[in-house]
C-alpha cells in the first residue's frame, strides 16, 4: 500500500524495508502514514512486521532501506511494563524526566500528576511487585506520558491482562488520548480491541501494510454494536484473506 | 515496609539457617581440635586474643582492598563483554582462559615484582584480587544477560544514556548478580589468604619473617612453632568472623538484592 505524505501526517514510511543480519525479513517496502492526533492501531498476524514498524518509530531499529519521517520525541509503553523493580511507581514514572535533566522534586511532582491521571492515586510509593498487572501497565503508560511525547507508542500493552482490567484500561487510554490530543500508535493482536479504540486500523501482512481502515464511529465504539461488528467483520475478512 | 515484607518472606529459610549454624560451628570446632591434636604438644604460649583479632582485621582489610579492586575492574569488563555478539565472541573465551589459569602460577613473578618495589602487601592483594575477580565478572555477565530486553529498550526510548544509564539502570539491575558474585569471591578470597600471606615459601632463602602479618600467616606458622593452641584460636576466630560476616552482611545483602531482581 503506497500513501502520499500529507502535511497533517506526523509519521510516514515510504518503501521501508528491514532485513536483519540473519537474513530474516521483517518489513518489505512498507509504506503508510499516521495523522497527527490520530489513534492508530496496527494489527496483523505474528511475524507480519507490526513490532518492527513500532521499533523503527521508537528509534530502537534502523530501517535497511526506505524513508521514515517521524518526530524525535516519541515514547513507548511496553508489553511487560518494563518497569525497574527497585523503583516505586513514582520513581519509575519520574526516571525518564530525570534522564532529561529535570530536578528530582519537579520530576516527582510531574510523575505524580500522570500517575493520578491514570488512577494510581495512593499507589505512588508501591514497588512494581506490589502492584497488579493492570496497575503496572498504568505505571508504564504514565511513564511514557510524563515526558510529554509527540507520539505515544503502545506495544501490545493489554496482552497479558484480564478482560476486566483490559476494559478499564481501554476507557482510560481513550480518555487520555481525547484529553491530551496526542498521537497514539498501538500494536495489537486483537481486531476487536483495535476497532474499539482507534480511529484508524492498519492491517500488516507479509511484512507490509496491506490495507488501512478508517473507523468512523463516535466513542465509545463498542456502544454502536452493529457498526462496530461490521467494522470488525470487515477487517477480519481482510486479515484471513 | 518492603524490607519487612521481604524479611517475612524469607523468615523460615533464615531461621532454618540460623538453627543449623550452631551444629555446623560445633562440627568445625571438633574438626579443629582433631587437627590440632595431630601437632606435637609444645609449651609455646597461646597468642593473646588481641593478637588474633589484629591478624583477622589485617587480613580483612587486605581482602577488602582486593575486593574493591575486583569490583572496580569486573564491572567494566562485564559491560564490555556483553556489548553485542561480536564482543561476546571475543571476550568470553579470553575471560574463560584467564580464569582457568591457576592464580598461584602468577605468584612467584608477582612477588618478585612487588618486592622489588618493597610492597609485599601489594603481592598479597594482587593474588586475592585475581582470585576474586573472575567470580564477579562471570556473575555480572550472567546478570546482564538476565536483564529483560525491554528494560534496555525502555532505557533507549527514554534517552537514558552514559553515566545516567549505568548509575540508574544498569548497576541496580545487576545488583543481585553482584551480591552473588561477591559472596563467591569472598569465599575464594578466604581460601587463599594463607598462600597470599605466607610469602617466605616463594622467596629463595626466605624465612617466616618475610611473611605478611595476618590470620593466614598465623595459621600457617602456629603449627610450625609448635603452638597448637594459637592455631585453634586463629581458626576459631576465622570461622567466627566468616559466620558474623555471613549473617551480618551477606544474608542481609542477599535479601536486600531481591528487591532489585526482575520477576
Amino acid at each position: 500500500m503506497r500513501k502520499h505524505i500529507d502535511s497533517n501526517d506526523i509519521i510516514a514510511f515510504e518503501a521501508v524495508s528491514k532485513i536483519y543480519g540473519t537474513g530474516d525479513v521483517a518489513l518489505e517496502s512498507a509504506s503508510f502514514s499516521i495523522a497527527r492526533g490520530s489513534f492508530t492501531c496496527i494489527v496483523g498476524p505474528s511475524g507480519g512486521g507490526k513490532s518492527t514498524a513500532l521499533k523503527i518509530i521508537a528509534g530502537l531499529e534502523e530501517p535497511s532501506s526506505g524513508t521514515v519521517m517521524k518526530p524525535d520525541h516519541v515514547s513507548m509503553a511496553f508489553q511487560s511494563g518494563a518497569l525497574m523493580p527497585w523503583l516505586t511507581a513514582q520513581g519509575n514514572a519520574a526516571l525518564p524526566l530525570e534522564a532529561r535533566g529535570m530536578e528530582g522534586d519537579k520530576a516527582a511532582r510531574e510523575a505524580r500528576k500522570w500517575l493520578r491521571m491514570l488512577g494510581l492515586r495512593g499507589l505512588e510509593g508501591k514497588l512494581p511487585r506490589e502492584l497488579s498487572g493492570g496497575e503496572r501497565q498504568r505505571v508504564g503508560i504514565a511513564r511514557a506520558l510524563a515526558v510529554n511525547p509527540a507520539v505515544l507508542l503502545l506495544d501490545e500493552p493489554f496482552a497479558a491482562l484480564d478482560p476486566k482490567t483490559t476494559d478499564e484500561l481501554h476507557k482510560d487510554i481513550v480518555g487520555i488520548w481525547r484529553e491530551t490530543g496526542k498521537t497514539v500508535v498501538m500494536v495489537s493482536h486483537s481486531i476487536e480491541e483495535a476497532v474499539a479504540l482507534s480511529t484508524r486500523v492498519l492491517l500488516m501482512k507479509g511484512h507490509a501494510v496491506r490495507k488501512a481502515f478508517d473507523i468512523d464511529l463516535p466513542h465509545p465504539h463498542r456502544a454502536h454494536a452493529l457498526a462496530f461488528s461490521r467494522e470488525v467483520a470487515h477487517i477480519r475478512k481482510e486479515f484471513f484473506k | 515496609m518492603v524490607a519487612h515484607a521481604m524479611h517475612r518472606h524469607h523468615g523460615p529459610a533464615l531461621r532454618a539457617h540460623a538453627a543449623f549454624t550452631p551444629f555446623f560451628l560445633l562440627l568445625v570446632a571438633f574438626g579443629i581440635f582433631g587437627i590440632a591434636s595431630m601437632f606435637p604438644f609444645s609449651p609455646a604460649p597461646v597468642a593473646p586474643p588481641s593478637y588474633i583479632a589484629a591478624a583477622l582485621v589485617t587480613t580483612f582489610v587486605r581482602l577488602m582492598a582486593a575486593y574493591v579492586l575486583a569490583v572496580i575492574c569486573a564491572i567494566p569488563l562485564a559491560i564490555l563483554a556483553t556489548r553485542g555478539a561480536l564482543m561476546e565472541k571475543i571476550f568470553l573465551p579470553v575471560f574463560d582462559i584467564l580464569q582457568s589459569v591457576p592464580t598461584l602460577a602468577f605468584f612467584p613473578l608477582v612477588i618478585a615484582l612487588f618486592l622489588q618495589h618493597g610492597f609485599a602487601n601489594g603481592a598479597a592483594v594482587f593474588i586475592l584480587f585475581l582470585n576474586m575477580l573472575w567470580n564477579i565478572v562471570f556473575s555480572l555477565i550472567a546478570g546482564i544477560g538476565a536483564v529483560p530486553h525491554e528494560i534496555f529498550s525502555a532505557a533507549r526510548v527514554f534517552n537514558m544514556r552514559g553515566g545516567f544509564f549505568v548509575r540508574r539502570v544498569l548497576l541496580p539491575a545487576i545488583l543481585p548478580a553482584l551480591v552473588t558474585g561477591s559472596l563467591f569471591a569472598w569465599a575464594e578470597g578466604w581460601n587463599v589468604v594463607i598462600v597470599a600471606e605466607v610469602l617466605h615459601t616463594y622467596i629463595p632463602g626466605g624465612t617466616s619473617a618475610s611473611d605478611l602479618f595476618g590470620i593466614g600467616s598465623v595459621l600457617a606458622n602456629a603449627p610450625a612453632s609448635g603452638s597448637g593452641a594459637t592455631f585453634v584460636a586463629a581458626i576459631l576466630g576465622l570461622v567466627g568472623l566468616i559466620a558474623v560476616l555471613n549473617f551480618a552482611v551477606w544474608q542481609r545483602l542477599l535479601h536486600y538484592a531481591e528487591t532489585y531482581r526482575f520477576e
